[in-house]
């Protein structure tokens, strides 16, 4: 965390190399922030470079009184909220015939493994776009406090500082989100 | 049905340690005797942990350099 915040100070003071070692350390997480948000790679990239840049311009305005990640997360949670609020277009599920998503090498990583039939990895690949397309479903305010908590893992005191909102609201949200997709994975008897 | 419909709202935060102590502790007593609350905390379980374990995807490479180009 302290090494986060000398990166900033370099940036602040003109070294571009310390903003570079920042986007590297966090991309992967803003990234998947981005995908699961938005369901789709085009956009998730999108979002990342815009998160990026806005926090590359609004630098001088983090203070140290928090995490460097809380601060990030709630520049790309901005972001992802206004953007698609904007863009207000539909997402539709991908559908099956698409390339598997994410970068090289996911698909061969996940062939290597013998020991999984075609049909388990199709089956696998099914489920996971049907729960993208139910987080896609989900109230935009709803859906980033799920991904906060149940993806990213991040504690109720972050996402209250990411979100800024409070606990209860935290609760109340993510208990809707939940059991919206509780009931929807049961019905599939994706669940036990 | 009526203590139930209490409890359930209760179950998210119950899974996250997140209720007030008295609420976890009502919750818990109920629990020890609802097969019906059992199951739906089981399957809320079932939910995190799917999400969790869902693929964390990388973004494409190169995503540094568009950065680049654009802080100028
Ligand atoms: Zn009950």
């Amino acid at each position: 965390m302290d090494a986060d915040i000398e990166l900033v100070k370099q940036t602040l003071q003109g070294n571009e190399a310390g903003f570079e070692k920042l986007v590297y350390t966090y991309q992967d997480k803003v990234y998947t922030l981005c995908y699961r948000y938005s369901g789709n790679e085009e956009d998730a990239n999108d979002l990342a470079q815009e998160a990026f840049i806005k926090a590359y311009r609004s630098l001088g305005s983090f203070k140290g009184n928090s995490r460097f990640s809380t601060w990030l997360y709630r520049v790309t949670t901005n972001v992802c909220l206004d953007e698609m609020r904007r863009k207000k277009r539909l997402i539709q599920t991908q559908s099956l015939d698409q390339p598997v998503t994410g970068a090289d090498g996911e698909m061969s990583r996940i062939v290597a493994d013998e020991s999984q039939s075609v049909d388990v990895l199709y089956e696998a690949q099914e489920q996971a776009d049907y729960i993208q397309s139910l987080l896609n479903e989900l109230k935009p305010e709803h859906r980033m406090v799920l991904l906060l908590k149940d993806i990213m893992e991040l504690s109720y005191d972050e996402i209250s500082k990411v979100l800024n909102i409070p606990s209860g609201t935290i609760k109340s949200r993510l208990s809707r989100a939940r059991d919206l997709l509780r009931r929807k994975l049961l019905d599939r008897e994706l669940l036990p | 049905m009526g203590i139930c419909s209490q409890i359930r709202p209760l179950l998210s935060a119950y899974l996250d340690g997140q209720n007030e102590a008295q609420e976890s502790r009502m919750v818990k007593e109920h629990l020890e005797s609802c097969d019906k609350c059992r199951e739906e905390l089981a399957q809320l379980q079932g939910l995190c942990r799917l999400l969790l374990n869902l693929e964390k995807p990388r973004p494409a490479c190169g995503l540094w350099e568009s950065i680049k180009a654009r802080l100028h």
